[in-house]
């Protein structure tokens, strides 16, 4: 278990300071991105190397979650166009933040797993991945899909959240009635996140290609 | 009693599987609706690489179709110079050289050769306005000046400071557009004052070229052959033209500056 955790945060690492290290050659959308896997790094080392006990934990997740998702919406608020896609996303940094805010402190409470907060999150971003597939429709680039950024983002975090969402409504009544069934959800997750922070590592690294002054010469 | 036992865990299981089978579902929903944007954006590229390239076609028939207008103007405007001014001036010297008697012959020679050297002159005038090297030789700021100087307006004052980097292309343009204002002033404003602006605006090249005249009147139309080819030229170099009738007639043009 301990050594699936391992590739797990061996590719969040990779992702981060692959990422530090193109930082001058990216997009401020990728600049945000690359400040929250680090965010999301130093939380899951001290989740699970550090061996802090459960009740901060929580209170750390509580921290992180509108932390989180407030920097996913912002990149999403930089990627949309149109005054319509800029409204929404400015309504939706506040919806993640009260969801984030006000689901432990009048729902549930700081000592418990925020995932009522990380649900609806969770649904905001799955939202926003989907208008900015509609958006890529309607402008599409002279570069070829896989060769853009933006797809690999957009994907990562849509399959990533869609199945993220379920697993989670799944997992909180499992882990009461059945918790030895719990295993196969989190072997689905772990995989899960080794895809989701690999490609978002991919995602950085196309777009400091893209940005890198041999491109723009062959632009 | 174990069968009691047995069945809230079996309906439990169902329940999971049900509930795992529902989960496999929606990946696969997403994993499907990924496919189907990389098809449905494949086909948008291809629609949209036709559409630039008819485009693209369509710019460069009109681009085309502008320069043999403009050439054709060239054409015209060279026939026009020839025959009212260099045409007439041979003829009188013709005249000259064809009459008289002996007395008058030596003043009628002398006034036939003055003639003969103005035709010169103009012929050289009009090969040098129309050669566009010469602006490039002289440079754009020198050869407005000459430009202005040989029109012989009661008040005209020029306001010039070009940047550095402008293209050869922009020059003649700059120049031309100049020089068909000024003949147009000449010929219809009845203008006493001209004012000319060739200065850089943030990251445009302005040309303005105003005057005091009685602007376009009924007898004569904004859209004439001049006013044509300017807009077309400048248009080529993705410009701006303006035109604006308050107190005689101000034309403004502008060209994007290359950084």
């Amino acid at each position: 278990m301990f050594a699936d955790v391992l590739i797990y945060l061996l590719a969040l690492t990779a992702s981060t300071g692959g990422g530090w290290y193109l930082w001058r050659r990216v997009s401020m959308a990728s600049q945000i991105l690359i400040v929250l896997l680090s965010l999301t790094l130093l939380s899951e080392f001290l989740t699970h190397i550090s061996g802090m006990p459960a009740a901060p934990r929580m209170v750390m997740y509580i921290i992180y979650t509108p932390l989180s998702f407030s920097m996913y919406v912002w990149i999403y608020h930089l990627l949309l166009r149109g005054n319509f896609n800029q409204r929404l996303t400015t309504f939706f940094f506040l919806v993640v933040l009260i969801a984030g805010i006000g689901a432990p402190l009048f729902v549930t409470s700081f000592v418990q797993f925020p995932s009522l907060g990380i649900s609806i999150c969770s649904l905001v971003v799955v939202v926003c991945s989907l208008l900015l597939f509609a958006q890529m429709l309607q402008s599409p680039e002279d570069v070829a899909l896989t060769q853009q950024p933006v797809f690999w983002l957009n994907t990562a975090l849509l399959i990533y959240w869609t199945v993220f969402f379920f697993r989670h409504a799944l997992y909180d009544v499992m882990v009461t009635d059945s918790p030895e069934q719990t295993t196969l959800l989190d072997d689905i997750h772990l995989w899960l996140s080794v895809f989701y922070y690999a490609t978002l590592g991919y995602s950085i690294k196309l777009d400091a290609g893209r940005r890198s002054p041999a491109a723009k010469h062959l632009q | 009693m174990q069968d009691v036992d047995l069945q809230p865990q079996n309906t439990f299981n169902s329940e999971i599987q049900t509930a795992m089978f529902i989960g496999a579902l929606l990946f696969a929903v997403v994993a499907a609706f990924v496919i189907f944007f990389i098809f449905r954006y494949r086909q948008k590229q291809v629609e949209h690489t036709r559409e630039k390239e008819q485009l693209q076609q369509q710019m460069e028939s009109e681009m085309l179709r502008s320069q043999i207008e403009i050439s054709e103007q060239v054409v015209q405007r060279i026939s026009q110079e020839l025959h009212d001014n260099i045409a007439q001036t041979l003829t009188i010297a013709k005249f000259y050289l064809s009459n008289g008697d002996a007395t008058t012959q030596q003043t009628r020679m002398q006034s036939s050769k003055e003639l003969v050297a103005r035709a010169i002159h103009e012929l050289r005038d009009l090969s040098q306005s129309l050669n566009g090297n010469y602006v490039l030789e002289l440079g754009l700021e020198e050869a407005v000046k000459r430009e202005l100087a040989l029109f012989p307006f009661a008040e005209k004052s020029l306001e010039i400071l070009l940047p550095e980097n402008l293209n050869d292309q922009q020059q003649i343009i700059l120049f031309r557009c100049l020089q068909e204002s000024l003949n147009n002033i000449l010929k219809h404003a009845n203008a006493k004052k001209t004012e000319v602006k060739l200065k850089q605006e943030g990251e445009k090249i302005l040309l303005s070229i105003s005057d005091d005249g009685i602007g376009f009147s009924n007898h004569t139309s904004t859209n004439g052959l001049g006013l044509t080819s300017m807009k077309q030229r400048v248009q080529l170099l993705r410009g701006t033209f303006e035109m604006k009738q308050e107190a005689g007639t101000t034309i403004r043009i502008t060209l994007p500056v290359e950084p």
